[in-house]
C-alpha cells in the first residue's frame, strides 16, 4: 500500500517533470475517452439500457408477416383471434399513433395522440400518477370519451392542476373528459402525450385492413422463441381457415426493446466502432510518446535496476504512471463528453428513439472508468515490456552499443504509426462512403422541385364521423364542408402577396407517409362494387389488381413541385364531388399497366383507400415521384382530386411557391387558419427543410463518422509527425555522416521523406484490407455505391499518403538542413 | 617529370593564407589564422599539436566540410574555397575519403551497405560498385563480415570498414582525424600499419594525430599550436 502512495507520488513528479509530453498524452486521451464515452452513453442509452418497466423483457411488439416475408401492422379480426388463443402472452394490446390538433388546454396544439386497447396499460404495468386508467364502461364503441395525458403536458397546458373534473380537450371534433395523468417519465408510443380508449374507434371486420401495432406481455417463464413458434402454429391455421381473406401467414415476435431501436441498431454499432478506432489511435500516439520518453529515461531506470529494483517494482512504477496519464484523460474526457452528448443531441432531434433521457450515467461512467483502466494497463505493460527486455543493461554500457535498442524502438514506433494509418484509413473510407452516399442521394431525380416552396402541415379533424351509423360514403355533407374548407383556404394563402401558386396535399414526398394499397383495374362496362364485400372479392382476381401510393391533391400540387403533365389534363374546377369521379396516374404505374396503350379513360377502382367505392377515370399522366424518401426508385402512385374526395385530408399540407420573404408568408397563412379555425395551429417548414429533413439520419451518421475519421487524421498526422521528427533527431549523426560522404541535400530529404513513404505505404496496404473488410459492415448505410467502391478507396488511400508525407515532409527538411559539421562533432 | 624527388606529385592542395573564426556568445575564437599548405599527390601529411590547436578544423577546411572564414584554397588546380553546398557535397563525394575517430559507421546498415553508401550518391552502376566494396573490404581485411552489422563488430574491425568506406571511391585524398583515438593500441598500431600500407601503394592521406609515435608514420609533419603552424618536421627513413 505505501509502495503504491509512493508509486503514484513518484509518478505524478516524473509527469509534472514533463509537463509538454504530459498534457500532449492527457488531451489525446482525453480526445478517444471522451469520444468513446459520448457515443456509448448514446448505445447505452438508445440500445442497452433496460425499458423503465416491470419486467421489460417480457414486453414484446408483435407484427403480421405476410407470404413475402414483409413485416405489416395487425388487422383487427387477426388480432384478436392471437389475443384470444396465444398461451404464452398474458397481455396484448392494439396501439396506434398520430398528430391531432388538441384544444382545451392553456393553448391549442399538435400533439400526439395514442388510441390503446384494453391491455395496454397492463402490459406496460403503468398506473397514473394522479386520477385513474381507463375502466370498462370508456372501453366500448361510443363510450363517452375519455383521456389520459402525459406529465409534461399536464404541467404545460393544464397548469398542473390537481382537479381534473372541470377539464375537456376536444380532439377531432369530440370532448374528452381528462381522467388521468400518467407519471414523469412514461412516454410510449414515443412522443405521445394523449391516451384514449382504442375501443373508441370502430372496428373493421377486414383481415387485410393492417391498422395497429401490437405489444404485449409474455407469461411469466415463456420466452420469446416459445412464444413465436405457438404464434406460428396460430398464424398457419388462422391462414388455412381464412385463405385470401388474410395475408398473414406468419407471427413476428421481438423484445419491445430491439424492435424500438433496430433501424438504429446497426449505425450505432458502426459508430460505436468507429470510434472505438479513434481511441486505438489514440492510444498509439500516446504509445509513441512513452516511447520517446523511455528512451530517454533508460539511464533513469537502469540505475533503478542496478540499486536493485527488481523488474515488476518497475512495471508498477510505469503502470502507475500509466494509470495516472489515463484517468487524468478519462476526467478531462468525462466533461468533453458532457459536452459531446449535447452536441449529439442538438445534432440529431428525432434521428434516434429512447433521446429523451440520454444521459452520462452511472454505467456510462462505469464504461468510462473501464476504458481508462484499460487504456492504462495497456500502456503500462508496452513500456514496461519494453523498458525490462534487456535494454536497460544496454543503457548502463553507455555509448555506441545502444543503439540497437533504440533502432527497436524506431521500428516499433513506425510499425504503431502504421497501424495507425491503417485505421485512419479505414476510418476516412466509411466517412467518404457516407459522404458519398449522401451525395449521390442528394443528386437522385426526385422528380420534383423544392426551392421556393413553403409547405404548412395541418392537423385537421376527421371528415366523416365514425360514430354515425350507415356508410361512411354517404356523408355528403361534411365532405361538401371539408372541401369547402379547403378551397377557402387556399384561396386566400394564393392571395398573400408573392404567392404566386398554391396546391395541397394530403402527402408530402419524401415524408415516408404515403399510404398505398391495392388497386383493380374495371372492365368498360362493369359496374362499380356495392360494397366492401364486393370490393374484396375483386381483388381475389390477381390478374387485374396492383399495388399503388393514394394521394389525394389539388391540380396546384402538380404546379408548385413542378411535376410535369405528360398526358390529358390536370383536375380541374369541373370535377366536382358528383360528376364522375377522376385520377391522375403516375408514369411508373402507366408503363406497369398500360405499356402500350393509351391509359386516358381507363377506370380504377381504388375504394379502399377513403371508403368512397366510386370508380375512377383516368385523365392524366404525371411524372414520377419519391414518394416514401429519395433512396426508393418512385413507384405507381394514383392521384385523386381531394375536393371530390375529401375523406384522406386530416393530415393535409398546403405548398405555396413564392419569391417572397418565407417569414412574411408564414405570418400571413398563420393568421388565415387562425381565423378559418383556431383549434388547427398549422407547422411550416419549407420543402427544402422537409427533404433535407428526410435525410437527417444520414447526415447524424456522416457527421459523426466525419469527425472521428478527421479526428483519426490529426492524431495520425501528429503521431507520423513525431515519430519522423523524432527520428531525424536519433539519427542526426548519421545524417552529418551521409553528408561528409557527399549526400546532397536533395538525397537526405529524399531519404527521410522515402522512409515516411514506407511507413505511409505499409499504413495504406493494411488499412486498404482492414476497411475492405469492415466497410461491408456499412452496406444498409450505403446508396448507389457499393462499399468497396474503387474510386473512393483510391482516393483516400492517395489523400492519407499525401498527408503522410506533408507530416514527413518537416522533419526530412529539417534533415536535410543538417550542418555535418555540427552532425559529426555532437555524437 | 622529375624523377629524382622523393614526393614527385603533382600540387593536390594549396592553402593560402586561410583564416577560421567561429562567433559563440559575442566571443571569436581564431581557430586558424594564416594558414599556407601545400600537399602533393602521394603524400602522407600528419597535423599534430595539442586540443584545441585547430586540427580538426583545418581538416574539415580540407574535406570541405566547412569553409575557411578568409583564404584561398584549391583542390586539383580549381578553387573551392566559396562552393556552394551542392558542389562541396559532389566534391567530397567524389575526391576525399574521411575516417573519424569513433567510426560513423551507419547503425543499420550492414558492413557491406555501409562501404557502398558513397558510391550510391555517384550513381554508378550496380555492377561497378559491388566491385569496388569487395575489393575495398578485401584490402582493409573485413570480407568475410559483409552482412555484419557494426554493432556486432569490435572497434578495431569498425574503423576497418571506415577505411575501406574511404578508400571505395578511390578518392584523390584520404582524411583520418584521430583515427585510432577510440582504439586500443594494439588495434591502433593495425590501423595504422593499414594506412601506411594504402600510402605505399599510391594513396594520399593526411591525418590529425597528437600520437608523436603515429605522426612518425608521415612523411611530413605540420605542428599547429594556436591556430597557426609553428613547425614542419619531414622524417627521414
Ligand atoms: N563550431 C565551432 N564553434 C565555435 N568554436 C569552435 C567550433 N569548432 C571549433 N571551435 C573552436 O576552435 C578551436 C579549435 O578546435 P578544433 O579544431 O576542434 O581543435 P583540435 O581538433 O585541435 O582539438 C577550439 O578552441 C574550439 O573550441
Ligand atoms: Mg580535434
Amino acid at each position: 500500500m505505501e509502495t503504491l502512495l509512493q508509486d503514484i507520488r513518484y509518478g505524478l513528479r516524473m509527469l509534472l517533470k514533463a509537463p509538454g509530453f504530459t498534457v500532449v498524452a492527457v488531451v489525446t486521451l482525453a480526445l478517444g475517452i471522451g469520444a468513446s464515452t459520448a457515443i456509448f452513453s448514446v448505445v447505452y442509452g438508445v440500445l442497452l439500457r433496460p425499458l423503465a418497466y416491470d419486467h421489460p423483457d417480457q414486453i414484446v411488439e408483435l407484427h403480421e408477416v405476410n407470404p413475402q416475408g414483409g413485416e405489416m401492422h395487425f388487422a383487427d379480426p387477426n388480432f384478436e383471434d392471437i389475443r384470444s388463443q396465444a398461451r404464452s402472452l398474458q397481455d396484448l394490446a392494439e396501439y396506434g399513433a398520430w398528430t391531432e390538433s388538441v384544444s382545451g388546454g392553456t393553448e391549442p396544439t399538435r400533439t400526439i395522440i395514442a388510441p390503446v386497447s384494453r391491455d395496454f396499460f397492463p402490459v406496460l404495468r403503468v398506473q397514473p400518477f394522479l386520477g385513474r386508467s381507463f375502466s370498462a364502461q370508456d372501453q366500448r364503441f361510443g363510450a363517452a370519451p375519455v383521456a389520459l395525458v402525459g406529465y409534461g403536458y399536464w404541467k404545460q397546458f393544464l397548469g398542473g392542476a390537481a382537479d381534473l373534473s372541470s377539464k375537456k380537450l376536444a380532439i377531432d371534433n369530440r370532448s374528452f373528459s381528462i381522467v388521468g395523468v400518467l407519471p414523469p417519465q412514461f412516454s410510449f408510443p414515443p412522443q405521445a402525450e394523449i391516451w384514449v380508449p382504442r375501443e373508441l374507434y370502430e372496428r373493421l371486420p377486414s383481415r387485410t385492413a393492417h391498422n395497429w401495432q401490437l405489444i404485449g406481455r409474455l407469461r411469466d417463464g415463456a420466452s420469446v422463441p416459445e412464444a413465436h413458434a405457438e404464434l406460428q402454429t396460430l398464424a398457419t391455421r388462422l391462414k388455412r381457415q381464412y385463405g385470401q381473406d388474410t395475408m398473414m401467414t406468419g407471427v413476428a415476435i421481438a423484445p419491445l426493446r430491439k424492435a424500438m431501436t433496430s433501424p438504429v441498431r446497426p449505425a450505432l454499432w458502426i459508430l460505436l466502432g468507429a470510434v472505438g478506432f479513434l481511441l486505438l489511435i489514440a492510444c498509439a500516439n500516446v504509445a509513441n510518446l512513452l516511447l520517446v520518453q523511455s528512451a530517454a529515461r533508460q539511464r533513469e531506470l537502469a540505475i533503478r535496476v542496478a540499486v536493485g529494483a527488481n523488474r515488476s517494482r518497475i512495471v508498477r512504477q510505469l503502470l502507475a504512471e500509466a494509470l495516472l496519464l489515463s484517468l487524468g484523460g478519462c476526467a478531462a474526457g468525462v466533461v468533453a463528453a458532457v459536452w459531446g452528448l449535447q452536441a449529439l443531441l442538438a445534432l440529431s432531434p428525432g434521428v434516434l428513439p429512447r433521446m429523451a433521457e440520454l444521459t452520462i450515467s452511472a454505467p456510462v461512467l462505469a464504461f468510462s472508468v473501464g476504458l481508462a483502466v484499460l487504456v492504462a494497463v495497456a500502456l503500462g505493460a508496452f513500456s514496461g515490456l519494453r523498458c525490462s527486455t534487456g535494454s536497460v543493461q544496454h543503457a548502463l554500457m553507455a555509448g555506441g552499443r545502444s543503439q540497437t535498442g533504440a533502432l527497436i524502438s524506431q521500428r516499433l514506433s513506425r510499425a504503431i504509426v502504421a497501424g495507425q494509418l491503417a485505421i485512419t484509413l479505414a476510418l476516412l473510407a466509411g466517412a467518404a462512403l457516407l459522404g458519398r452516399s449522401l451525395l449521390r442521394v442528394l443528386s437522385v431525380n426526385t422528380g420534383f422541385q423544392t426551392e421556393h416552396i413553403i409547405t404548412m402541415n395541418l392537423a385537421l379533424p376527421t371528415v366523416v364521423d365514425w360514430a354515425a351509423p350507415g356508410p361512411l360514403a354517404n356523408q355528403d355533407a361534411a365532405k361538401q364542408r371539408r372541401a369547402q374548407f379547403l378551397d377557402e383556404l387556399l384561396a386566400q394563402v394564393r392571395n398573400i402577396p408573392g404567392v404566386q401558386e398554391v396546391g395541397g396535399t394530403n402527402v408530402l414526398p419524401v415524408t415516408n407517409s404515403a399510404a398505398d394499397g391495392t388497386y383493380a383495374l374495371i372492365s368498360p362496362g362493369e359496374a362499380a362494387p356495392r360494397d366492401m364485400q364486393g370490393l374484396q372479392q375483386m381483388f381475389h382476381d390477381r390478374s387485374r389488381t396492383g399495388d399503388a401510393d393514394y394521394s389525394a391533391v389539388t391540380a396546384g400540387y402538380f404546379r408548385v413541385l413542378g411535376i410535369p403533365l405528360l398526358r390529358g389534363r390536370l383536375f380541374s374546377a369541373s370535377d366536382t364531388m358528383d360528376s364522375p369521379h377522376v385520377a391522375l396516374i403516375s408514369e411508373s404505374l402507366t408503363r406497369e399497366k398500360w405499356p402500350n396503350q393509351d391509359p386516358l379513360g381507363h377506370q380504377i377502382e381504388f375504394g379502399n383507400m377513403d371508403g368512397d367505392l366510386r370508380l375512377l377515370t383516368v385523365v392524366g399522366v404525371v411524372g414520377d415521384v419519391r414518394e416514401n424518401n429519395l433512396e426508393s426508385p418512385a413507384g405507381p402512385t394514383i392521384y385523386v382530386d381531394c375536393r371530390q374526395r375529401p375523406e384522406a385530408t386530416s393530415d393535409f399540407t398546403i405548398v405555396a411557391r413564392t419569391n417572397a420573404d418565407p417569414a412574411a408568408v408564414t405570418q400571413a397563412a398563420r393568421r388565415i387558419v387562425r381565423d378559418l379555425d383556431p383549434n388547427v395551429p398549422p407547422r411550416f417548414a419549407t420543402l427544402a427543410e422537409v427533404v433535407s429533413g428526410s435525410l437527417q439520419s444520414r447526415r447524424f451518421n456522416l457527421i459523426l463518422v466525419g469527425a472521428f475519421a478527421a479526428s483519426a487524421l490529426l492524431l495520425a498526422l501528429a503521431g507520423m509527425y513525431g515519430v519522423m521528427a523524432y527520428s531525424v533527431s536519433r539519427r542526426t549523426n548519421e545524417i552529418g555522416v551521409r553528408m561528409a560522404l557527399g549526400a546532397s541535400r536533395m538525397s537526405v530529404l529524399r531519404l527521410v521523406l522515402g522512409q515516411g513513404l514506407l511507413t505511409a505505404g505499409a499504413g495504406v496496404g493494411l488499412g486498404l484490407v482492414v476497411s475492405l473488410a469492415l466497410t461491408r459492415t456499412m452496406g444498409s448505410l450505403l446508396f448507389g455505391l457499393s462499399a468497396d467502391d474503387p474510386l473512393t478507396f483510391a482516393g483516400v488511400a492517395l489523400l492519407l499518403v499525401t498527408v503522410a508525407l506533408l507530416a514527413s515532409y518537416i522533419p526530412a527538411r529539417r534533415a536535410s538542413r543538417v550542418d555535418p559539421m555540427e552532425a559529426l562533432r555532437y555524437e | 617529370m622529375n624523377a629524382t624527388a622523393p614526393s614527385p606529385g603533382q600540387q593536390l592542395i594549396r592553402m593560402d593564407t586561410i583564416n577560421k573564426v567561429f562567433y559563440t556568445d559575442e566571443v571569436e575564437t581564431h581557430a586558424l589564422s594564416g594558414i599556407q599548405l601545400e600537399v602533393r599527390k602521394g603524400e602522407y601529411v600528419a597535423i599534430a599539436g595539442p586540443s584545441g590547436s585547430g586540427k580538426s578544423t583545418l581538416l574539415s577546411i580540407i574535406g570541405l566540410l566547412d569553409s575557411p572564414s578568409e583564404g584561398e584554397y584549391w583542390l586539383n588546380g580549381s578553387q573551392v574555397a566559396n562552393l556552394n553546398i551542392n558542389e562541396r557535397s559532389r566534391i567530397r563525394n567524389r575526391e576525399i575519403g574521411f575516417i573519424f575517430q569513433n567510426f560513423n559507421l551507419i547503425g543499420d546498415l550492414t558492413v557491406y551497405e555501409n562501404v557502398e553508401l558513397p558510391l550510391t550518391y555517384r550513381g554508378m552502376s550496380g555492377v561497378e560498385r559491388k566491385k569496388r566494396v569487395l575489393e575495398a573490404l578485401e584490402r582493409v581485411g573485413m570480407s568475410h563480415r559483409l552482412k555484419h552489422y557494426p554493432s556486432q563488430l569490435s572497434g578495431g574491425q569498425q574503423q576497418r570498414v571506415a577505411v575501406a568506406r574511404a578508400l571505395g571511391g578511390s578518392p584523390s585524398i584520404m582524411l583520418a582525424d584521430e583515427p585510432t583515438g577510440n582504439l586500443d593500441s594494439r588495434n591502433a598500431e593495425n590501423i595504422m600499419e593499414l594506412l601506411r600500407e594504402l600510402h605505399r601503394e599510391g594513396s594520399t592521406i593526411c591525418m590529425v594525430t597528437h600520437d608523436p609515435r603515429f605522426a612518425r608514420h608521415a612523411e611530413r609533419t605540420i605542428h599547429l599550436f594556436d591556430g597557426r603552424v609553428v613547425e614542419e618536421t619531414v622524417e627521414v627513413n
